[in-house]
């Protein structure tokens, strides 16, 4: 599974307001990436517009070589899989049958589950742990479990490419950690590309290969937590003056000053 | 045996039970093998009305299923957001105007299906917001059943007592050309919402969820609209307005069978059984008077609407 993913002098304007201004960033096949910001810098914006969702006004994203404009949409959802950061729980749905529509590229109404269908939801339920959980409602699950179950929906899906929009917010520290450690651990078997918005500084710098920090709609900073993460960029990037401290072999850590 | 099977076998006995009582014993038993009176009663008068009841039902429980799973919203049945005011308005219209019943049906037709273009057009903000699109369906519902009435009062008697007669939805006019009529639009509609269940179950993820899944939410907003709305016009054509079926039928198969999403069959199913339930009683003399099936789907409705926002509100 690789998929390169490629984004040249994109722009995006909504209701006027330019939100993301000339971004250029290529995404390395089996890497994940972690992108940082303060609010409003367009970081929710970026990821939607990598799953077309929404439209460049400028500049184009291309996956191995082919402009995702002239994908059909399943072809892209088969190759790129997206969690919002507030997915919608239908009333009443189980896990199972939630994790099943992650094979909605691969389907077509009035056509049951295939074994291969099968095949992928058993192992996304066992690759998140919910294995266990499949027949409970979700909407009754607790913050942990219920983002389990969304990520083992874009499991399901089976793509190189996983797409994280805040995938921790609302979780306390141990979920939030679990929650990480899932996707490295998804990262590291099937090789998936990860590329999540994370607000948690510390958290991003210690799962993440790479950190992209976006201000103002332009690419701040770019390169490993090392290197992104210093005090002066860090205070730049929010306007409030924070301290870092490195030690050596772990990875930065970020405090108020 | 699971729960839905049980289900639709109670369905399907209560829909027999209810057709048979209609059909043979009704008011006054019928032997249609052996009185040729007999058979012509049961074939020209009592068998369309049971027929009519039976497609307009599952027609109106099917459409609003659809669109309320389509819309996120329990509330936002065709007969809420306007296709069927708006339908009984372009009736009420066209029977003033010609001076006549005879083109109500157009008139009908031809209004549901307006409102409905009316509703997305104006709910059109660069794509289709479900929310948007509910309150401005109820507020043209309410601007339309206000014209309606505009209409009433101007009409000469004649007219008006025929608008009347219309607006109180009821099977005892039923003649086989309009079950034809309604029939088909049962089927054929009913395929093509079933055929977008696939697409409609998934949107309620939101909207990201279903595109990021290779969906169009839009494209699916339009046409299952489009489709409801026809079905509900037609319904309202042939037998007049039915309220609340539509509303009812989707969260009653919700509630019953345990299942989330459209449930389009089971609310199909629903929807035939209340429509001839309130045939069955509008049967009945009551204080002396025989009274039109939609008195009743308005009786147990109005209750069931608050029931189910009492439900849905302490659930939140």
């Amino acid at each position: 599974m690789s998929a390169q993913l490629e984004v040249q002098n994109l722009s995006i304007t909504l209701a006027g307001r330019r939100v993301l201004n000339d971004l250029s960033l290529g995404f390395a096949a089996g890497s994940v990436t972690a992108i940082i910001g303060p609010n409003g810098c367009g970081k929710s914006t970026f990821l939607r517009t990598l799953v077309r969702i929404l439209d460049p006004s400028h500049g184009a994203i291309s996956l191995d070589g082919i402009d995702i404009r002239n994908l059909a949409a399943r072809a892209l959802a088969q190759h790129i899989a997206f969690l919002p950061q507030t997915p919608q729980t239908p009333d009443g749905l189980r896990v199972a049958p939630l994790v099943e529509r992650g094979r909605t590229p691969y389907m077509r109404p009035f056509q049951p589950l295939r074994q291969t269908d099968r095949d992928a939801v058993t192992a996304a339920l066992e690759a998140t742990g919910m294995t266990d959980l499949k027949d409970r409602r979700v909407d009754r699950l607790s913050g942990g479990q219920r983002q389990r179950a969304w990520i083992a929906l874009t499991v399901a899906q089976q793509t190189p490419i996983l797409i994280l929009d805040e995938p921790t917010t609302y979780l306390d520290l141990p979920h939030q950690i679990e929650i990480l450690r899932m996707v490295r651990k998804l990262n590291a078997e099937t090789g998936k590309t990860v590329i999540m918005v994370l607000h948690d500084i510390n958290l991003a710098s210690h799962y993440a290969d790479r950190i992209i920090a976006l201000k103002n709609g332009t690419v701040a900073f770019d390169g490993t937590p090392q290197e992104v993460v210093s005090a002066a960029n860090l205070s730049a990037l929010f306007d409030t003056d924070l301290q870092v401290r490195q030690d050596a072999g772990q990875p930065p850590l970020v405090l108020p000053k | 045996m699971t729960r839905i099977t049980v289900l639709y076998v109670t369905l399907a006995g209560l829909l027999l039970g209810l057709a048979f009582a209609l059909l043979v014993v009704g008011q006054g038993e019928l032997h249609p093998f052996s009185v040729p009176l007999d058979r012509t009663i049961l074939l020209h008068f009592r068998a369309p009305r049971v027929a009519l009841a039976l497609v307009t039902g599952a027609g109106l429980g099917m459409a609003g299923t659809a669109v309320q799973t389509l819309l996120r919203n329990p509330l936002a049945s065709p007969d809420i957001i306007g296709f069927s005011a708006g339908a009984a308005a372009g009736a009420a219209l066209v029977i003033v105007v010609s001076g006549t019943g005879v083109w109500a049906g157009a008139g009908a037709v031809l209004g549901g299906s307006v409102t409905a273009a009316l509703v997305l057009a104006l709910a059109w903000r660069g794509g289709i917001a479900p929310l948007p699109l509910v309150l401005i369906g109820v507020s043209l519902s309410l601007l339309l059943a206000a014209a309606t009435d505009v209409l009433l009062s101007l009409a000469p008697d004649l007219q008006a007592s025929e608008v009347t007669r219309f607006l109180s939805g009821s099977f005892a006019g039923a003649e086989w050309h309009r079950v034809g009529w309604m029939g088909a639009i049962t089927i054929i509609g009913g395929v093509f919402l079933a055929w977008h269940t696939f697409a409609v179950d998934r949107l309620g993820m939101g909207d990201d969820m279903a595109r990021a899944l290779g969906l169009g939410p839009d494209g699916v907003r339009i046409r299952v609209v489009a489709v409801s709305a026809v079905m509900v016009s037609v319904s309202v054509a042939v037998a007049g307005p039915i309220p609340f079926v539509a509303f009812l039928s989707g969260p009653l198969a919700r509630q019953l069978s345990k299942q989330s999403g459209t449930v389009l069959l089971l609310s199909g199913g629903i929807g035939a059984a209340l429509a001839l339930g309130a045939e069955a009683l509008s049967g009945m003399l009551i204080f002396g008077a025989h009274l039109p099936a939609g008195v009743f789907t308005a009786l147990i409705g109005g209750p069931a609407m608050l029931g189910i926002l009492f439900l849905n509100t302490r659930q939140q």
